[in-house]
Parts: C-alpha cells; sequence; structure tokens
C-alpha cells in the first residue's frame, strides 16, 4: 500500500511531481472576509457624498445668482461674514461649550482673526488679476472645464476623511480641483468686488466646510445626522426651485448616491467571489500595527 | 518512483560527486532559459536559474540563458562550465524587468533559438521578457515549460492585472512548474490550470556553500539574532519595528543582525533611534550573495517575519548554516522543512515575541541543535535538475496544438480578453511567417556547441572539479572567463 501524500516538499514522495491529491485546494476560502452589509447604515453613510454633491450645488447657485446680477457683491459678502459667524460661534460655543467671554479672550481667536485678515487681503490683492484671466475663452471651454473639474472634485473628495475612517487628509487634489473651477466661474463676472465675493464663498464652501461638517458630525448622533442632511438637501432644493429641469436633475442624482447606489451594493453582495488562500499577505498583523498609515 | 536516487554523500553534495557529465539522457535537450532576473543582479530567481542550467548541463544538456542588458553587459558572455548568455540589448526600466517589447523581440528571439538549434524554451518568474517568450516561442512552435516563482492574490487591483495577463501566457506554455503546493494551488486557481498539468519542483540549496562555522559568531557572548531580507512591507518590517525593542528590554544579551535593503529601512532606523539601540542592532544594508554565509553564521537564530512567501530559500540557507529559525506560517513555509527544524508562527507581534522569547532563553541554556547534514540531505540543485529533465521529457512527446487550437482555447479567456489574446497570437503569427520569408532559417549560421566533456577532460588536470566549493565560494570575482566571441 502506497504511503499517504503529504504536502511537504522536504521529503521525496512516491507520487510524480505533478501528482494532484484530494486535499488539493482544501484551505482555500470564499468570502471568507465578506461583512453583512446593512442597507439603513449605507444609506446613512452616503450622507458624507450627498453633502459635498449639496456644496457644489450651492456655490453654483450663487454663481448663477450673482452671474446675472440679482445678488450684489455686498450682500453675497453680508451673507457669508453671517455664514462665518454662525460657523464659528458653533464650532466654539456648541463643539467646546465656552462661553462668550472666553470665545473672544482665547488665544486662538487673536490668531484666528489675523489667518482671516491675511486671507481677506490676499483675494482682495489677487482679484483683479482673476477678473481678467479668462477674458478670452470661450463660455464654452469654462462651462466645460468646471462641469469637468467639479465632477473630479466630487469623485476624488476624502470621504474617507470626512467621515473619521483616517486621521490623514488626503483630498489635496479634489481641494485644488473645485478651487480652480471657482477661479474660471469667478473670472467671469464683471466687477472686481464680485470677484471677490465669490472666491470668499469658495473658500468657505470647499474649504471651512467640510472642516466644520467633519468636526460637527463627530458629535452627532446617526438620526441628527441624518435629519440635517436631509435638511441640506431640502434647503438646496428651494434655492435651485427657479428651473424645474435642474431641480429634477438634482434631485435624481441625490436618489442614485442615496438609494440606488446602497441598494445595488447589498443586492450585488452575492455575485462577490473573494478567494483567499494560504499565499496571501498575512493582514492581520498590519491590523494589529499600532501606528496608523 | 525516485527510487533509484542516491542520496548524496553525507557533508558533500553534487559537487562531490562526478565531476563530467555521466547521465546524458538518450535524447538530450536544448534547452533556452529566459529571464529577465539573472547575473548580475542577485536574488532567489537569479540563483536558481543559475543552478539548474549548471546542473542541467552537467546532466548532458544543452543550456543556453537569455536575458536583457545589465549596464554595460551586453551581447554573448560565457559562465563557467560552458554556460552561454545571451544579453539582449535592450534596458531595463523598473526593478530589473524590460518594458514591453511588443513584436521586437521575436526577430532577435528567432535567430537565438535557430543558431543554438534549441528544441525546449523554459521561461522563469513574472517579468516582460519571460512572459513574452513563453507566447512568442509558442507561436514559432517551441515547447515551452514555465516556472512560477511567486504568489499573487486575487482582491487588490494589480494583482487582477497581473492574473489576467498570466492567464493568457499560462495558457501558451505546454506545461508549468512550481516550487511548492501552495504555489501550484494558486497559480492553478489564477491562470485556471489543469493542477495535473502543474508539476511541484522545489528550490534547493548548495548546502557546500552554508555550512555551520561556531567559530564565526559574533559579538561573543550575546545570543545574536540575524535577519535577512529586502526591507519591504511584504517581509514583515513592521513586525520587527514593533518586536525589536521589545526582545532587547526583555533579553540584554540579545544582539540583532540585520541585513537587506529596501523601502522602510527608514523605519527600522528610526525605531534603533528612539529606543537607543544603536549598539544593539546593526543595520548592515544589503549584503552580495557570496557573503550571505558569512553573515548567516554569525548568528545563534534566524528570524523570518514575511507576510507571504512561495518558497523562501533564505530559511533553508539559515538552517543548513546551523541556525535556530523562527519564522511565521505563511504560504509555502511550512512546506519546506520538518516541523522539529523552524519555530513557526502566526504573524502577529505578541505570537512572534512569545516564539523568539523560548528561542532565545533556550539558546543561552545549551548550544541549539544543527541540522545541516539533514538539510544537505533533503535539498540538492541536482535533483531539481533531474525532476525538471522528466517534466522536459513528457513536454516533448506532447503533440503541438494547431493555430486553429490556440485560437479556440484563447477565446475562452473572457470576450474582451480573449479578443485581445487572439489579435496579439496573430499578429506574432503573421511577423514570425514574415520573417521567415525575409530571413529564412538556411540563411542563419548554426553555432557550434560547447564540448563539455572535452573542455571538463583537458581542465580537470588545472583544477580538479569543475563545479568545485572553491570555485563557488568565489563566484561574484569570477563567475565568467570571456571566451573569444561566438
Amino acid at each position: 500500500m502506497e504511503p499517504h501524500w503529504r504536502k511537504v516538499l522536504y521529503e521525496r514522495q512516491p507520487y510524480p511531481d505533478n501528482y494532484t491529491d484530494k486535499s488539493f485546494l482544501a484551505s482555500v476560502l470564499t468570502n471568507a472576509n465578506q461583512v453583512q452589509l446593512s442597507f439603513p447604515r449605507l444609506v446613512m453613510d452616503s450622507a458624507v457624498v450627498t453633502r459635498q454633491v449639496c456644496a457644489v450645488t450651492v456655490f453654483c447657485v450663487f454663481f448663477l445668482h450673482t452671474y446675472y446680477a440679482r445678488l450684489s457683491a455686498a450682500t453675497l459678502v453680508v451673507i457669508e461674514l453671517l455664514l462665518l459667524l454662525a460657523g464659528w460661534c458653533g464650532q466654539r460655543r456648541v463643539l467646546q461649550g465656552a462661553s462668550w467671554r472666553q470665545m473672544l479672550r482665547d488665544a486662538t481667536f487673536a490668531s484666528e482673526a489675523r489667518q482671516l485678515a491675511l486671507l481677506v487681503c490676499w483675494l482682495l490683492s489677487l482679484s483683479p488679476l482673476l477678473g481678467t484671466l479668462t477674458r478670452t475663452w470661450s463660455d464654452d471651454t469654462i462651462c466645460a472645464l468646471t462641469i469637468t473639474l467639479f465632477l473630479l472634485h466630487l469623485t476624488l473628495h476624502d470621504y474617507a476623511y470626512a467621515s473619521h475612517y483616517t486621521n490623514r487628509f488626503r483630498g489635496t487634489l479634489s481641494l485644488n480641483a473645485a478651487v480652480f473651477a471657482s477661479v474660471l466661474l469667478a473670472a467671469r463676472l464683471p466687477s472686481t468686488s464680485l470677484v471677490f465675493a465669490v472666491m470668499a464663498l469658495a473658500v468657505q464652501i470647499f474649504v471651512l466646510l467640510p472642516a466644520q461638517w467633519r468636526l460637527l458630525s463627530r458629535s452627532m448622533s446617526g438620526m441628527q445626522e441624518a435629519i440635517s442632511t436631509g435638511m441640506l438637501v431640502l434647503l438646496t432644493t428651494a434655492m435651485l426651485a427657479f428651473s424645474n429641469v435642474l431641480v429634477i436633475i438634482y434631485l435624481s442624482c441625490i436618489l442614485v448616491i442615496s438609494l440606488l447606489c446602497p441598494w445595488l451594493l447589498v443586492h450585488l453582495q452575492h455575485k462577490k467571489a473573494d478567494i483567499s488562500g494560504p499565499w496571501d499577505a498575512a493582514i492581520r498583523a498590519f491590523l494589529l500595527a499600532p501606528n496608523e498609515r | 518512483m525516485e527510487a533509484e536516487e542516491p542520496s548524496p554523500a553525507p557533508g558533500g553534495t553534487e559537487a562531490s560527486s562526478s565531476p563530467v557529465a555521466t547521465e546524458a539522457t538518450p535524447t538530450p535537450h536544448r534547452v533556452c532559459m529566459v529571464c529577465d532576473f539573472f547575473y548580475p543582479s542577485m536574488g532567489g530567481v537569479e540563483n536558481h536559474v543559475h543552478q539548474l542550467a549548471q546542473c542541467l548541463l552537467r546532466l548532458g544538456h544543452k543550456v543556453i540563458v537569455l536575458t536583457h542588458q545589465y549596464g554595460a553587459r551586453t551581447g554573448v558572455r560565457w559562465l563557467a562550465t560552458g554556460l552561454k548568455v545571451y544579453h539582449v540589448p535592450f534596458a531595463a526600466v523598473y526593478d530589473r524587468v524590460l518594458p514591453p517589447t511588443g513584436l521586437l523581440l521575436l526577430p532577435l528571439f528567432r535567430d537565438i533559438l535557430i543558431r543554438e538549434r534549441i528544441t525546449l524554451v523554459h521561461s522563469h518568474a513574472v517579468c516582460t521578457m519571460a512572459l513574452e517568450c513563453v507566447t512568442l516561442a509558442a507561436t514559432m512552435g517551441y515547447r515551452v515549460v514555465y516556472t512560477e516563482h511567486s504568489n499573487f492574490g486575487f482582491s487588490d487591483s494589480a494583482d487582477i492585472h497581473i492574473n489576467k495577463l498570466c492567464r493568457f501566457v499560462l495558457s501558451q506554455a505546454d506545461t508549468v512548474v512550481t516550487v511548492s503546493h501552495t504555489s501550484k494551488e494558486n497559480v492553478s486557481l489564477r491562470c485556471h490550470l489543469d493542477p495535473t498539468n502543474v508539476f511541484v519542483i522545489p528550490n534547493a540549496l548548495d548546502a557546500t556553500q552554508f555550512r555551520p562555522d561556531p567559530d564565526n559568531i559574533s559579538p561573543k557572548g550575546c545570543i545574536n539574532v540575524v535577519v535577512l531580507t529586502r526591507l519591504v512591507w511584504r517581509k514583515g518590517t513592521h513586525l520587527l519595528v514593533q518586536l525589536i525593542p521589545e526582545v532587547c528590554r526583555r533579553f540584554p544579551y540579545a544582539h540583532f543582525i540585520i541585513g537587506g535593503d529596501g523601502p522602510n529601512r527608514t523605519e527600522i532606523e528610526e525605531m534603533v533611534e528612539r529606543h537607543q539601540l544603536q549598539e544593539r542592532v546593526e543595520l548592515l544594508g544589503a549584503v552580495q550573495h557570496c557573503d550571505v554565509p558569512s553573515v548567516l553564521t554569525r548568528g545563534h537564530i534566524f528570524l523570518n517575519t514575511s507576510l507571504t512567501e512561495a518558497f523562501c530559500i533564505a530559511l533553508l540557507e539559515a538552517v543548513s548554516c546551523g541556525l535556530q529559525v523562527v519564522s511565521t506560517r505563511v504560504g509555502g513555509v511550512p512546506e519546506i522543512l520538518p516541523p522539529h527544524m523552524l519555530l513557526l508562527t502566526e504573524p502577529e507581534p505578541t505570537a512572534l515575541l512569545a516564539a523568539l522569547s523560548e528561542v532565545i532563553t533556550f539558546a543561552r541554556k545549551r548550544p541549539l541543535p544543527n541540522y545541516h547534514r539533514e538539510v544537505s540531505q533533503m535539498y540538492s540543485w541536482m535533483q531539481v535538475a533531474r525532476r525538471t529533465v522528466k517534466v522536459y521529457d513528457q513536454v516533448a512527446l506532447r503533440v503541438r496544438p494547431t493555430l486553429s487550437d490556440r485560437f479556440h482555447g484563447l477565446s475562452e479567456l473572457g470576450s474582451l480578453s480573449g479578443m485581445l489574446a487572439i489579435l496579439i497570437v496573430a499578429l506574432q503569427h503573421l511577423f514570425f511567417n514574415l520573417l521567415c520569408f525575409l530571413r529564412p532559417e538556411s540563411n542563419i549560421d548554426l553555432c557550434p556547441d560547447f564540448l563539455f566533456e572535452e573542455w571538463a577532460s583537458r581542465r580537470i588536470k588545472v583544477e580538479p572539479l569543475p563545479i568545485s566549493e572553491r570555485y563557488m565560494s568565489s563566484l561574484s570575482q569570477r563567475r565568467h572567463f570571456v571566451m573569444n566571441g561566438s
């Protein structure tokens, strides 16, 4: 009787080199690490994408109103100041529980004020330059470029950072795309003050707002987050109400992102065949590493 | 099956066997080894190709090696015992690998194969040249054997890409050889191969080069732990970073010797700085292959923290040098040595720490057991060569598929990739026929063979053994002697 075949190399066994034992592929696992996805959870998680789409839409709406001279530079700046104040108070009072007096005495207040002043000076001095930047370009070019850049921004935005999956920000390219798109749009405006107002809005919406959302979402419960995102969607829809086509496009986008995509992800799971075997890199060792990459 | 195989004499391996070819098979094969990785580059694959070629030569077969240009090294070079190496004049772009050449390799490849009257092409490892030559040789009607040296996963986008490519290329090879059973499972699953057509022939080591040397242990009075690996993520450098400070804290007499270089070297250096272990941890940088024995014999314990391995020759070398090995239980590692020679643990810091502590305490009390003799009897390159020849013999008897058979097989690869593969093969076929017309076979000179037996019998008076231990140890200095251009 022939000896039992063993999965070893250090011993010559009375089997040919191409012998395939019954135990072949016995240690292979399919879908070993598959996580059962829950639809409501995915819908909640998609809120971060919805919010970013809202941010881009709001910016575009403000731009359109200024472009068609329905909104003056002064009004826009006042709106921005109010938003800035609200955001700052919210962060200090709600998140850190500081009293009014503490908020003004705080050392960070001085440095924040200095940063704000610096930013405003920069924008003011650059506005005349930005205003004439694309004078020779056609509107079609600007339109195509802006749409491409905003799509790029939405695709590459660091959603993992925004929803606290990681502490390292990797969305630089996305941020640059958004700022570049804003510069292209602002450059179409007739006056320097309008250019300044729109650029300031861009900084607020693409730089400060995601940071604010990130801070807020940490202290919010799931329900609060869902309600606030729903309100944001309603608000944005209301702002788009001047055009029915835009409202339909916008709402269908939101539906696809927050309902259809999670539904597809859940219902296509069974098609997944994730094969793992003894040859795989031992990932567990990596997970135990204390320093996050 | 290999009952007739006499086990090599203890202590000496193939070097001590008959100096000249005595086992010329009835039909000697004429083999062209193809691999991007070859001397002067150093590594596991390079070593495998060189050793296999040398042993096949000594078994009376004709072997040439085809690789690309290395620096100024282009054209034909001769290595010891008449191993002819063709360095095709294409430069490597990334990690010693050629850029895809399209069909540019075909004219040169065809000329070489005809000149040398090759009957079989043997490609090694996932690299541009090896993969391209598999399909080109199949198009020209040569027998093709492919040896897989590594494992790939299924989830990474890079892995998926490589698997798609390998599935196409390996379907063109007559047979596939892997270095471990785990690797066989991996490759048959990845490339949809028939497992009965996948052979397992392990790597080996030249045990005469890796002997224990208790006098070489340094620093003396410490328990020295040797780590010899490329410092990359796959080799578990982050495990080392966590492990070393803790071991040094627990055992004031533990000393680490780390050889190898790589992108993660800075992490190790930072760890040494942070814990002020400059006296306890030596970083040697890259170690030449000929210096490996002298580094290994400095230590008592060999530590391997790899996260994935197909075979790991380094473990064999360490055990052969008389070191106790602590390794992670990954890939093909459990297959290569019996459990009493290896201490295997799960690839996580706590398990590794426990295993290493146990061995260090043990080594402090009494000398560790030495398995040099056992290892030298388990593995020899000559045996690898004999098993490979059996594969060649089987392949030589098979019927070559016709072009329409090949197209039919390729159409099963998938709708898009199948079409692409058929297009590539069709283009190769057209170009090959054009070459046959423009440069008929009769116009290509045949190259006279290097008569190894004659050379050895003349040479034997000067140097007793063609592959002597002395030669092996001075491998890097005079690995090639240039004969007048072929």
